[in-house]
């Protein structure tokens, strides 16, 4: 979802299944006869506005679908529970391991035992080592507990009347070498929270300066606010009693080699340890996601190098 | 401390994931620790020893609601609060932080 082409088809896909059925009140049938392949970020995405149109609609026949031919896509389909919420049969259980290793959790508070349980399932399972653990459930459950005290302040800019007033969505993957974390929500992402909720930063001269910089530049003001609100923060840390969870995420990024770190938020990206750009770099969208999606990725050897 | 402190064990006591600012976050927060447990046992102005070992981790939002503010909300003062409260933990680091939020939580009182 990085790249501008992909990004616009994904979140264009996502508005217009959440515009038919919640605001025009249509039936929708999605096609996946076509999907070939599902990468993590775009599937949750897509997979927590497809939960949270679920419960707002009280017709279950108001959502079908066209089966997949890919293999693959089908698994994908079925391990995450979407060709049920969909009303059809998921057949066979999935077992590719680069499907079945993705763990899901999701919530409307911290609640974090759903999480806790994961990472000590892996501890047991693969030998995650504690430092590690530790330090994953500590920056996990600080970035939902921003989600939850921040991220659904006022109404989502959808049009959709209903609303849901809480709630995250998470992928969680142990392969041999690596974490990949996705999170998100989808609330009023950070340009709309910042303000609200720290508002000092309306006087601050990195938020005036993007204002600035982000209606003139070639990125949009979400891209810029990201990256403003970080610094913002961070320059805060240790002076106040809120705020660290998403400043953390992005030390331990910046502490472990071979990390990459993508946070989207509405019509923005920052990212940090990309192969293609230079650190602190961000990219402005035609399009919001309307909400918040983190992406995380790191190497387990190099972090443990990290904490220990 | 004296022999005769009373022992929280988070893990047993309270939770073994704890998350969470407010108890709007979350039924596990700082603050549902700090009203539920810590509060209780302070008034009862006997030693309390706090093992923090056991839980898989804390995040600084729980940390800060839960120890910072026994001073900026219950109205201890740090003093009081690190004579009554002894903290067991095999990760130094992590007492060196709750010791810092109590601290700095008498300039934010």
């Amino acid at each position: 979802m990085f790249g501008r082409g992909r990004h616009d088809e994904v979140v264009k896909f996502i508005a217009d299944l959440r515009t038919k059925v919640l605001i025009q009140g249509k039936r929708v049938r999605i096609d996946f006869s076509h999907t070939k392949k599902m990468v993590s970020c775009g599937t949750l995405l897509f997979f927590a506005e497809l939960r949270r149109i679920k419960s707002l609609v009280q017709d279950a026949t108001m959502l079908s679908c066209k089966r997949p031919k890919d293999q693959t896509v089908i698994e994908v389909l079925q391990h995450l529970e979407i060709l049920d919420m969909l009303g059809t049969r998921s057949g066979s259980k999935p077992s590719r391991q680069d499907v079945v290793t993705w763990q899901v959790a999701c919530g409307d508070q911290t609640d974090a035992q759903e999480i806790g349980m994961i990472l000590e399932g892996l501890r047991d399972v693969s030998k995650l080592p504690e430092a590690v653990a530790k330090r994953l459930y500590t920056s996990i459950t600080e970035a939902l507990t921003n989600v939850t005290q921040h991220a659904y302040i006022k109404s989502r800019k959808d049009g959709v009347s209903q609303q849901l007033d809480k709630g995250w969505w998470m992928f969680f993957r142990e392969t041999k070498d690596r974490l990949d974390i996705a999170v998100c929500d989808l609330g009023i992402g950070i340009s709309e929270t910042l303000p609200m909720t720290q508002t000092e930063f309306l006087i601050d001269p990195l938020f005036r300066a993007a204002q600035l910089i982000g209606l003139r530049g070639k990125d949009n003001i979400d891209a810029r606010l990201i990256k403003a609100a970080l610094e913002f923060k961070r320059s805060r840390t240790g002076q106040d009693h809120r705020g660290k969870g998403l400043p953390q995420i992005v030390s331990t990024a910046e502490e472990v080699d071979g990390s990459r770190l993508y946070i989207f938020s509405n019509a923005g990206c920052y990212t940090i340890g990309s192969d293609r750009h230079p650190p602190d770099f961000t990219r402005g969208y035609k399009r919001s996601i309307l909400g918040t999606l983190i992406l995380w990725s790191l190497p387990i050897d190099g972090w443990m190098e990290a904490v220990t | 401390m004296s022999r005769n402190a009373k022992v929280i064990d988070i893990a047993k006591d309270f939770t073994r994931y704890p998350a969470g600012r407010l108890k709007t976050d979350g039924p596990y927060s700082g603050e549902a620790f700090r009203q539920n447990v810590l509060v209780p046992a302070l008034k009862a102005r006997t030693p309390v020893i706090v093992a923090l070992d056991g839980p898989l981790g804390y995040g600084s939002s729980f940390l800060e609601e839960a120890f910072g503010g026994l001073v900026r909300v219950e109205g201890f003062t740090p003093e009081q609060v690190l004579t009554l409260l002894e903290f067991r933990s095999s990760d130094s680091s992590l007492k060196a932080e709750i010791t810092s939020y109590i601290n700095d939580a008498r300039q934010q009182h």
